[in-house]
């Protein structure tokens, strides 16, 4: 599988995550007092990392490691 | 002891503490020429690090670029002046990295094969064009000099609190003195260590960057109660926040976002213009360049999101300052956003921990200033100056990049007089809009040479015209306050208008070309830019 499809593909997936704002565009669930509407995007970057890792851990190139 | 800020926790422990961690930062700056030694008199070395990076530590450089006068400064001001809106650094971060991961590995490995050291070579020998590499140095010229003001910007917000609690009666001559000792003691260590001395210093100044965030967002609301109590003391003192930054007298919601669909168009479009635009800065390419194998570029891609979540929690303080209503009183009697960070660190944390944290912010405006700074002087004597001095030998090459990354840093410090402090998030903004307009030969370039060299040009043209007319145009030709224009479908951040009437005209004049029997007459192999030789 391509590594930059498979990276397109992860972008797709995090722009619909971040878009959805009527999800996450709420007051409670409060976490320590912050509203949803900070701590799910907040979280979503942890989650964005993990996404990113699939390509990056799982779709290698011959040339990765040549200097 | 001033008035204004009555109460703040800074004293001349604060100082002594400043001044010993800067004389560390500007040794580890002149040491870097000498770690990982190479011959700084070639450009890749004292550019690109000698392209040895590994992924930890380009991670930092990247992170680097992110802890900026931008994060701590910018952000959280456009978050305690306009509310919600503040927060689109986040998606922006979340994104900007994914499509670090769809182009930086493309570029990085390009340029390894033919020996590529900014964009603008690469756009060269692609479209075999000599007007595009020349636009789109001019253009990350243009463009960093708005990115460096705010840095500036920054500096001077912790400079501030301090001369106005020491009680220095003169703060705009004591500011801008200060700035200019610190911008000598960068320009020199630049000079002398290129972007090895950045990353060493960048390493320094993001843990101190970190140790503060914790410290700030675990004891503050510990100390004096959390959101809950913030967001309703908001309710109440934000009014004065409004009318003192904002001129309206009404009280700012912080809790959630409106509900309506300009707000949608304008968060996402500020997030999608603003990640699409990052990684065309000069300064970036610079960053993902250096790392010693695709490996490293990749890995140091996908966890720089990690790093964004230092960035969500100081955009944060700007709720956390209302459990701190001397804090907000700073804000509110200086009338400038841009103190909303230091403010709050300053009534909340002791005195020595003070002059740690200023510090850190400070260098976290001066690092980033220097890595942009070596961006611009790669790109304007690689692809301007050479391209009219032809057989320039290699150490004139690296004297003269030496020599403009310490002019240049002095011409930024002129625009921070064009833009109101709380607002400073504008001036990185409209580097945005004009930087993003070098997506199409780059970014598409990386993918694809079925694209023709003058269209491309002229859609360039376009939307840098359209991108500063409707920056005018929203702004009725007064300062720079906003960087979104009203469309049908809801305020758009100007960048994504402008990159949309560029791509239009740079497809349609292909299409055309191509009928008139243009066909590509680039150099560059398909398989140099995927696979490394």
């Amino acid at each position: 599988m391509n590594f930059y499809i498979v990276t397109a593909v992860v972008f797709l997936i995090l722009i619909i995550l971040y878009a959805l704002l009527p999800l996450y565009n709420k007051v409670s669930p409060t976490i320590g007092g912050l509203p949803m509407f900070y701590w799910y995007q907040t979280i979503m970057l942890v989650v964005t990392s993990i996404l990113l890792l699939i390509p990056v851990l799982l779709v290698k190139e011959p040339d990765e490691n040549k200097r | 002891m001033s008035s204004i800020a009555q109460g703040i926790h800074i004293d001349i422990t604060t100082v002594i503490v400043f001044i010993v961690v800067f004389i560390v930062f500007a040794f580890l700056g002149f040491y870097g020429s000498r770690w990982r030694r190479g011959d700084l008199s070639k450009l890749s070395e004292w550019a690109l690090a000698g392209r040895k990076l590994g992924w930890f530590l380009n991670w930092f450089l990247m992170g680097a670029d992110l802890f900026t006068a931008y994060t701590f400064i910018a952000v959280p001001s456009l978050l305690l002046a306009s509310g919600p809106v503040g927060f689109f650094a986040v998606p922006y971060v979340a994104w900007g990295f994914a499509v670090e991961l769809l182009i930086a590995p493309r570029l990085w490995t390009v340029a390894r094969n033919r020996g590529y050291v900014t964009a603008a070579d690469f756009v060269k020998d692609r479209f075999n064009s000599r007007l595009l590499p020349i636009a789109i140095a001019l253009t990350g010229t243009v463009a960093e000099l708005p990115y460096i003001a705010l840095q500036i910007i920054g500096m001077e917000a912790v400079l501030i609190p301090i001369f106005l609690a020491l009680g220095v009666s003169a703060i705009k001559t004591a500011t801008d003195l200060a700035l200019l000792v610190s911008f000598i003691i960068l320009a020199a260590f630049v000079f002398t260590s290129g972007l090895r001395g950045a990353t060493l210093t960048g390493v320094f100044k993001d843990l101190l960057i970190w140790i503060t965030v914790l410290v700030v967002i675990i004891y503050v609301p510990l100390a004096v109660g959390g959101f809950g109590v913030a967001l309703h003391n908001a309710q109440t003192l934000s009014t004065a926040v409004d009318s003192a930054i904002n001129h309206v007298s009404k009280p700012i919601l912080y809790a959630h976002a409106p509900t309506v669909e300009a707000f949608a168009s304008a968060y996402l479009s500020l997030a999608l213009g603003s990640a699409l635009a990052l990684f065309l800065y000069p300064h970036a390419v610079n960053g993902y360049l250096s790392p010693e194998s695709k490996r490293a570029v990749k890995l140091s891609a996908a966890l720089l999101p990690i790093y964004g979540i230092g960035l969500a929690l100081i955009a944060l303080f700007a709720i956390l300052i209302y459990s701190v209503p001397n804090a907000v009183n700073l804000v509110v009697a200086t009338k400038n956003g841009a103190l909303t960070v230091p403010s709050l660190i300053g009534y909340t944390l002791p005195s020595w921990f003070v002059g740690l944290a200023y510090v850190g912010i400070f260098i976290g405006g001066l690092v980033p200033a220097a890595i942009m700074a070596i961006g611009v002087a790669n790109l304007l004597t690689r692809n301007v100056i050479k391209e009219f001095w032809k057989d320039m030998p290699e150490h004139t090459e690296a004297t003269l990049a030496k020599w403009i990354s310490t002019a240049f840093k002095f011409v930024a410090l002129a625009f921070v007089f064009i833009v109101p402090a709380t607002y400073a998030i504008q001036l990185q903004l409209l580097g945005g809009i004009l930087i993003a307009q070098t997506l199409p030969p780059v970014f598409l370039g990386l993918y694809t040479d079925k694209l023709e060299p003058r269209s491309l040009f002229v859609g360039w043209l376009a939307g840098i015209g359209s991108g500063v007319y409707l920056t005018l145009l929203a702004n009725h030709f007064g300062p720079l306050k906003t960087s979104a224009y009203l469309t049908p479908i809801g305020p758009l951040y100007i960048a994504v208008i402008a990159l949309s009437i560029n791509l239009v005209i740079s497809l349609v004049g292909t299409g055309i070309a191509y009928a008139l029997g243009w066909r590509p007459a680039g150099k560059i192999k398909a398989e140099e830019i995927t696979m490394l030789k």
